[in-house]
Formats: structure tokens, sequence, C-alpha cells
């Protein structure tokens, strides 16, 4: 005790210095996110209107849950997302970001302007899309039609409109996978490259033998990242549907959109809630998958 | 002989295959942007003309007035620099005060504390919104900049980022500081934060990013127009004024021009940043 007092006295020690600078950030951490999480899951087992104090409900919200529809078309659609997107995504950032990183002129310019929409806001690329895919006054029909194709009525047509935000939310996300994926391409070193030369491979053998093998790493991370952003898709469900009811609706409404929809919509806090849990699992589940894939087909040095 | 010729061939074909294919892809890229710049400057008779009108007759700014004067749209970018502005400063003090702590100061339970982060960072933050909704509104400051701003403070990936940086900066400064017998706030605000800018610049961009085309927390957290930000305003105009293109198009580009005048004037750090947390994985 003594001897501890005199070498330093508490607010000269490596502790205090390290509590003091975190703490603004555990603090504002326990309450804006991590009393959420537990809360959360406390509420999906009540009945909670907007105002007042839930009462607790056992396990009722979910039993409701799971014989509504909606939750079953919520997480088909999300599903079929998920699984359209991220792999058409990623096919093409990858082939993109392979061929920008051969000797071509204006990289620079390339590598800015793919990047556009995935810094432009959300909200106002499904408004240009929207107008895009407009089957009299839009471009996408018109642009089909000059090389003979009749387009569909994106807008009105269920199956279409869903199809439309898909290609929306591929057009918008693949400048900042090929970037991604760029930054990996550039860590192989040349020599593999020219090794393989020697050998008299084709361009294509070292695509496909040299190229994708190493770069695992970064697509790894980029498939992980654009499943968890496929799951929690909202912004270009919400600007596409707005706020309309009936069969459009019915074909884009994803998991989140449904939880926001229960939850400030009807004001079933509880039941919402109920629904974000399941969300939660089901990202869990796939994260845990990745992580075991990862060590099955991830290659690092 | 003919291997070579061969060979070179090949080489020049994939370079040649590769232009053409970016600058198909730039294209279809540039050309919602260009749709909406044009749309914006066109009349409404010219939007709805069949065949289709690809540039004004004459280039009218009165869809950039009619937003500004009729739609209030001077009031939204007001509420949405505040917020921006407010997010940015909390995120800068909270996440370089501990990304520095993280990188630098060998503290009790440091690691199982940063375990910890990583485990909150794996939850969505769409899963909790409602519960931080009720929060707020409990707290009454739902419809206020503070219920706006306060939650989107506590960043774990402004902290990740920060401490990357704070641990590329070179040891040595900090024994001699500490030698003269400065502290860790001296240290700190002396040597660490004015060699770190270029990681403060670049958590700049992506948090002003990220809050600027934010729609859900503001969508959820303000009823009164009073502080409405501009990405709600967008979603609200687009289902009064669903037919007007020519004003949904001038909304749209004017949402778009601070993002894009950011991400120019940023676009290295921005591209850089995102290229190593890739790589990081």
């Amino acid at each position: 005790m003594n001897e501890q007092k005199r070498k330093k006295p508490f607010y000269q020690t490596d502790n205090f210095w390290g509590y003091l600078f975190v703490s603004p950030l555990v603090v504002l951490m326990l309450i804006f996110s991590v009393g959420p999480i537990f809360f959360s899951f406390y509420m999906s087992l009540t009945e909670w209107k907007l105002s007042g104090v839930g009462h607790f409900i056992g396990l009722k919200n979910f039993q409701e849950l799971f014989s509504d529809d909606t939750i079953w078309l919520e997480l088909k659609n999300s599903m079929v997302y998920t699984v359209f997107k991220v792999p058409i995504g990623v096919a093409i950032s990858l082939v993109l970001a392979y061929f920008l990183n051969q000797k071509v002129p204006f990289k620079g310019m390339f590598r800015v302007i793919y990047f556009l929409p995935s810094i432009t806001m959300t909200v106002a690329i499904g408004l240009v899309w929207r107008y895009l895919f407009n089957s009299q006054y839009g471009i996408v029909n018109v642009i089909l039609g000059w090389f003979g194709i009749t387009g569909p009525f994106w807008m009105a047509d269920p199956k279409y409109f869903f199809a439309a935000i898909i290609v929306v939310a591929i057009w918008q996300g693949i400048g900042y996978d090929m970037i991604i994926l760029l930054a990996g391409l550039q860590n192989v070193p040349g020599v593999y490259y020219e090794a393989a030369r020697v050998e008299g491979a084709s361009p294509f053998q070292c695509f496909k033998s040299i190229t994708v093998p190493l770069i695992t790493p970064s697509l790894f991370f980029v498939i992980i990242m654009e499943f968890m952003n496929s799951l929690k898709v909202f912004d270009l469900i919400y600007i596409f549907i707005n706020a309309s009811f009936g069969p459009m609706e019915k074909a884009a409404r994803t998991m989140v959109y449904g939880v926001y929809q229960k939850a400030f919509v009807y004001s079933r806090m509880g039941y919402a809630s109920a629904e974000a849990v399941i969300l939660f699992v089901i990202i869990l589940a796939v994260t845990l998958i990745q992580f075991w894939g990862e060590r099955r087909w991830v290659h690092y040095d | 002989m003919t291997k070579r010729i061969r060979k070179k061939w090949e080489a020049e074909s994939v370079t040649i295959i590769a232009f053409v294919v970016l600058m198909t892809g730039l294209l279809v890229m540039l050309l919602p942007f260009l749709w909406m710049v044009l749309t914006s400057f066109k009349t409404y008779g010219e939007t709805v003309q069949i065949p289709i009108v690809w540039f004004p007759k004459k280039y009218t700014l009165e869809n950039y007035e009619y937003v500004l004067n009729n739609m209030n749209f001077l009031l939204y970018y007001k509420n949405s620099i505040i917020m921006v502005v407010g997010v940015i400063a909390g995120q800068l003090m909270v996440c370089s005060l501990s990304g520095y702590a993280f990188a630098r100061i060998p503290f009790r339970f440091k690691n199982q504390l940063f375990l910890f982060l990583m485990a909150v960072l794996m939850v969505p933050g769409q899963m909790t919104v409602i519960a931080r909704y009720l929060l707020i509104y409990n707290l009454k400051l739902s419809d206020t900049y503070a219920g706006l701003i306060l939650p989107l403070i506590p960043s774990i990936f402004g902290t990740f980022l920060l401490r990357q940086f704070f641990m590329g900066i070179p040891g040595d400064l900090e024994e001699a500081a500490k030698i003269d017998g400065c502290n860790y706030w001296g240290i700190y605000t002396r040597i660490m934060l004015p060699l770190a800018k270029g990681g403060l610049v670049t958590l700049a961009i992506f948090t002003f990013n990220a809050t600027w085309n934010d729609l859900m927390w503001p969508l959820i957290i303000t009823n009164t127009e009073r502080y409405r930000v501009l990405s709600v305003a967008v979603a609200a105009i687009k289902g009064a004024y669903d037919t007007k293109n020519n004003l949904l198009m001038a909304a749209g580009v004017m949402v778009t021009i601070p993002c894009v005048a950011v991400f120019a004037v940023g676009q290295k750090q921005f591209i850089e940043g995102v290229a190593t947390t890739g790589i990081k994985g």
C-alpha cells in the first residue's frame, strides 16, 4: 500500500488515464448501444405501445409473428435480395477491379467515377432510378429499345419492381467493392504473373489460378460486408415503396422495412422488437457460418 | 518468335478489352447522374414528352428556385448541416480520445474492452433502433438536435480507424515527452492530435457521408418540419410531387452536390480509407 503510493498517485497511473480517455465512448455506448441491445430482447417479450410501459406477454409476439404472412414474405424478399445482389455485385466488382489493375489509362478517373454512387444519398438515387425505370418517360426502356428489346412496366409489375430495386442496389454498390478488391489485387506481387507468363499461361488462367486465390482475404471481407448490408437494406426499399400499400409493397418489403413499419407506422414496439430479434439471430448465424467458411477457403500468405 | 508475338498480342488485347469494359461501365455509372442534372433544368412539359427529350431547349433555374423557396429546402439544409457538424465534432472528440487510449495507453482490461467493442459492433443498429428511439422519446429529446446527434456520436468504427492512425505514429516522441514530465493529456493534445490530422480528416469525411445520407434515424426521431433534414425531406416530397420529375431531380441534385463536393476535396483519403479497411479485414 505504502509502496504503491510512493510510486505514483492514482491520477498519474496508466490505468487512470486509460479509463479517463475511453470513458466518453464507453458511457455513450452503454446508453445508446449496449443498453438498447438488452432492452430490445426484453421488449420482444412485451406488448409495448409508443407511450407508457409495456407489459410482459412471454413469447406471444413470436407466436403471432410466425402465424402472420408478412414475416414470411419479408424473409423471402430479404433472401431473394441477398442471393441476387451479393454474388452479382461482387462478381462485377471483381472483374472491374481486375481490369482496372491492368495497364489502362485514366485509372484515377475510373476509380472516382465508379465510386460516386456509393457516396450519393440513397434517397436521391432512388428518385433518379424510379424516373429512369418509368415505362413511359424513363430512359431504361428507351435504351433497351435501341437493342430491340421491349422493356417491361418496371414500376407497375411487382416482379420487375423488385428486380429493378436489386439492379439499383448492385449499381450503387460495385464501386465500393471494386476499390477494396483493387487494393487486394495491388498487394499481389507481380512476380507471380511473370512466372505464369513464362510458363505460357493465358490471361484467363492467370485470373483464375493466381488472382482469385490470392485476394481471397479481400474477397471474403467484401462478401461478409455485402451480406450484412443486404440483410439490413432499408433506405432504397423505403424510397421505392414510398408509403404505398398493395402489390408493390408486398413485392419489395424486406425485414428491416417490416421492423420499421411495425414499430413506427403501427406503433407496435414490442411486436416489432420480436422481428428485430429474429433479424439479429439471422445475421449472427450468417456471421458464424462465414467465419467457419473463412478457414476453408481463405488463403492468408 | 511467334510465341512472343502471341503473348504480346494477348497482353495488349487484355488491355483493350479492359478499357472498353471500363468505359462502358463508366457510362452506366454516369448516365443516371447526367440524366438527373439535365432533367433538373427542364420544364415539366419536357419531362413528359414522347419521344423523350434528352437536352432541355432552354436551361431553366425555375426548378431550383421552386425547391428552395416553396419546398423549404433552406431550412432542411440548415438542419442537415447542424446534424452533420454536431456528429462530426462529437465523434472526433470521443473517438480520438478512445482511439489514442487503445493505441498507446497500457491500461487494465484493455484487450477485454476492445473485444467487447468488437462484439457490440457486430450487432446491427437496425435491431436496436426501437429501443434507442424509446430512450430518446422518453428523455423528451425527439424533435431536437440533441436527439438527432447524440446517439450517433459513440462510433466504434471511428475508434478503430483512429486507433490505426495513432499506432502508426512513432513512439520516440511520446517517450521524450514523458521524460520531460508531460502527462497523457499533454501528449494527446500537443503531440498526437496534430500528428493524426490525416486520420481525423478521414474520419470526418466518412462521418459526413454517413450522416448526411442517413435516412432511418432522422426519419423516426423527427416529426415536425422544424427539425427535418434533407434525406427525410427528399423522401417526403417524393410522395407529394410524384410525377414532377423536374422538381424531384432538382432536389436530388441539391442534396448530392455537398456529397460530391466533400468527396472531391477528400477523395484520396476516402478511397484510401475504404481500401485499407478491406485489406485489414
